[in-house]
C-alpha cells in the first residue's frame, strides 16, 4: 500500500513538471517524422528511436528528481517515515518505466504500420528503462545539486553510447553486446526485426541479473550517500 | 542603464559561468560537438548508403542546420537555467533594485548566449565543413542563431517553476530541431506552420538563400524577440 501511494505521489509530481507533456508534444513529432518513411526504413528507425529516447528518459530526469528532494529536504524527512528506501527506489523506478512504455508504445503503434513483437517490445522499454534510471541514481551519488549531476551524467552517458555507436556501426564486434545498452538496444531493436528466442532470453537475463544487482547496490548507497550524506 | 554599468554586468555574468563548472562545460562544448558531428557523418554517410540506398550528401545542408541550431538551444538553455537558479536564491529580488534593474538584468543575462552562439554558428561552419555557403549567409545565420538562443533562454526561464521543470523543457525543445528540418518531411500544413517558427529559417538560410529568405527570417525572428520584449516588460512590473 505504501508503495502505491508513493508511486502514485511521483506519478502526480511527474505530472505536473510536465513530464507526460512534453512527451506528448515529442511524440506528436516522432509521429510525423516516422510516418514520412517508407515501412522499410521504419523499422530501423523507430527501435533506434524508442531506445534513444523513451527508455532513456530515465537517466535524464532521475538525477533531477531526486536532487530536487534533497535540496528541498524532502529526502531527510523521509527517514523519519515507514516508506523504506527499497519502496522509494521502487516507486521512482516503476513511475518512470511506465513514461517510458507509454511514449514507447505510442510512437509505435500510432507510427509503425507493421506488424512487430509487442510482448519484446514491453520487455526491452521495460527492462532498458530500470537500467538507465538506476544507473542515473549510481551517478547522483556525491552530487549535491541539479548541476552537479549534469556534469557527472555527460562521463556515464558517453561510457554507454560510444560502445552503442561503435556496435552500430560494426555488429560483428560480439563483446559489445556485453555493454548492458546494447543489450537494451537489440531486444527492442529484435521486436521490431526478428531475434533468436535464445538470443532474446539470453539479454533478458542478462539485463535481469544486472538491474537486480544495481538495485542491490543503489540502496545501500542511496541510505549512506543520498539520505545522510 | 550606462555602459559601464552594462559592461560590469556582462563581466559578472562572465565570472558567474567560470564558477559553475556545469556552464563552463556547456559553454565549451559548442567547439567540439561540430568535430565529432563531422566524423560521425562522415562515417555513416557510406554505411547508410549502402544499406538505404539514399546518400546523405544531399542533406548536408541540413546536417549544417541541425549542428548549427545545437549550440542556441545549449547555450539559451544554460542561460535559462542561470536565471532559474537566481530566481531561487532570490538574487534577482536584490538586482531590480539596483541601477541595473529588471530589464537590463535580462538583457545581460541573454547578452552571454546571444554572442555566444553568434559566435559557435561560425566555428561550427568552419570546423564541420561539409557544405558551403556566402559569408553573408553565414553571417546571418548566426545572428539568427543568436536571436534563437535568446528566445529559448527567455522561454526555459518563464515556463519553468524549477530545474526540474527546466530540464522538462529543455528536452521539450529538441523538437525546435525537427521543426526545422520540415521540408524533408514533404508535408505541406507541417511547412507552413514550421514556417511560423523561427527555428524553420535558420535552415531556409542555409539551403535556400535568397532575398525573400532573408527579409522572412529577419521578420519572424524580429516579431518573435518583439513579443519577447513586451513579455519582459510587462513582467518587470509583475
Amino acid at each position: 500500500m505504501r508503495i502505491l501511494n508513493a508511486l502514485r505521489a511521483d506519478m502526480k509530481f511527474q505530472f505536473k513538471q510536465g513530464f507526460y507533456f512534453v512527451y506528448v508534444i515529442l511524440t506528436l513529432f516522432y509521429m510525423i517524422v516516422i510516418s514520412q518513411l517508407p515501412n522499410e526504413y521504419a523499422k530501423y528507425v523507430v527501435p533506434i528511436v524508442i531506445f534513444t529516447d523513451p527508455s532513456f528518459v530515465g537517466f535524464f530526469f532521475i538525477g533531477g528528481l531526486v536532487m530536487l528532494e534533497k535540496v528541498q529536504g524532502v529526502l531527510q524527512c523521509l527517514v523519519v517515515t515507514p516508506l523504506q528506501p527499497l519502496e522509494y527506489l521502487l516507486a521512482k523506478v516503476i513511475s518512470l518505466a511506465v513514461l517510458a512504455e507509454a511514449a514507447g508504445f505510442a510512437i509505435t503503434l500510432v507510427a509503425y504500420r507493421e506488424g512487430f513483437n509487442w510482448p519484446l517490445l514491453f520487455i526491452g522499454i521495460l527492462l532498458t528503462s530500470i537500467f538507465f534510471t538506476l544507473y542515473g541514481f549510481i551517478a547522483t551519488n556525491g552530487c549535491n545539486s541539479i548541476n552537479q549531476y549534469l556534469i557527472k551524467m555527460l562521463p556515464y552517458m558517453l561510457i554507454l553510447t560510444i560502445p552503442t555507436i561503435i556496435y552500430f556501426i560494426t555488429p560483428s564486434l560480439w563483446v559489445l553486446q556485453l555493454v548492458p545498452s546494447v543489450a537494451g538496444l537489440n531486444l527492442v531493436y529484435g521486436a521490431f526485426n526478428g531475434i533468436a528466442l535464445v538470443e532474446a532470453v539470453m539479454y533478458i537475463c542478462y539485463l535481469v541479473t544486472l538491474n537486480v544487482l544495481f538495485f542491490i547496490k543503489v540502496e545501500k548507497s542511496f541510505m549512506k550517500n543520498m539520505v545522510k550524506g | 542603464m550606462s555602459i559601464i554599468n552594462k559592461s560590469t554586468s556582462f563581466k559578472a555574468d562572465i565570472k558567474t559561468v567560470m564558477r559553475d563548472p556545469i556552464l563552463v562545460m556547456f559553454f565549451m562544448l559548442p567547439a567540439f560537438y561540430p568535430i565529432l558531428f563531422k566524423i560521425v557523418v562522415k562515417i555513416i554517410t557510406p554505411i547508410i548508403y549502402d544499406y538505404f540506398s539514399v546518400n546523405l550528401v544531399d542533406y548536408y545542408g541540413y546536417i549544417l542546420s541541425f549542428s548549427i541550431l545545437m549550440t542556441p538551444l545549449m547555450l539559451g538553455s544554460v542561460a535559462g537555467f542561470l536565471m532559474i537558479d537566481e530566481r531561487d536564491s532570490k538574487i534577482q529580488e536584490l538586482i531590480k533594485i539596483t541601477p541595473i534593474g529588471y530589464k537590463g538584468y535580462v538583457i545581460n543575462r541573454l547578452m552571454l548566449p546571444f554572442v555566444g552562439s553568434f559566435m559557435y554558428s561560425i566555428v561550427a561552419y568552419l570546423l564541420i565543413n561539409i557544405y558551403k555557403i556566402d559569408l553573408l549567409a553565414l553571417l546571418l545565420v548566426s545572428f539568427v542563431a543568436g536571436l534563437q538562443a535568446v528566445l529559448i533562454g527567455y522561454l526555459l526561464y518563464t515556463l519553468a517553476a524549477d530545474k526540474v521543470q527546466g530540464l522538462t523543457y529543455a528536452k521539450g525543445f529538441g523538437v525546435f530541431s525537427i521543426i526545422a528540418m520540415a521540408d524533408i518531411f514533404n508535408i505541406n500544413w507541417f511547412t507552413i506552420i514550421a514556417s511560423l517558427t523561427p527555428f524553420y529559417w535558420i535552415t531556409k538560410l542555409i539551403v535556400d538563400y535568397s532575398l525573400f529568405t532573408v527579409v522572412a527570417a529577419l521578420a519572424v525572428n524580429i516579431i518573435y524577440l518583439l513579443i519577447l520584449l513586451i513579455t519582459t516588460k510587462s513582467y518587470r512590473y509583475k
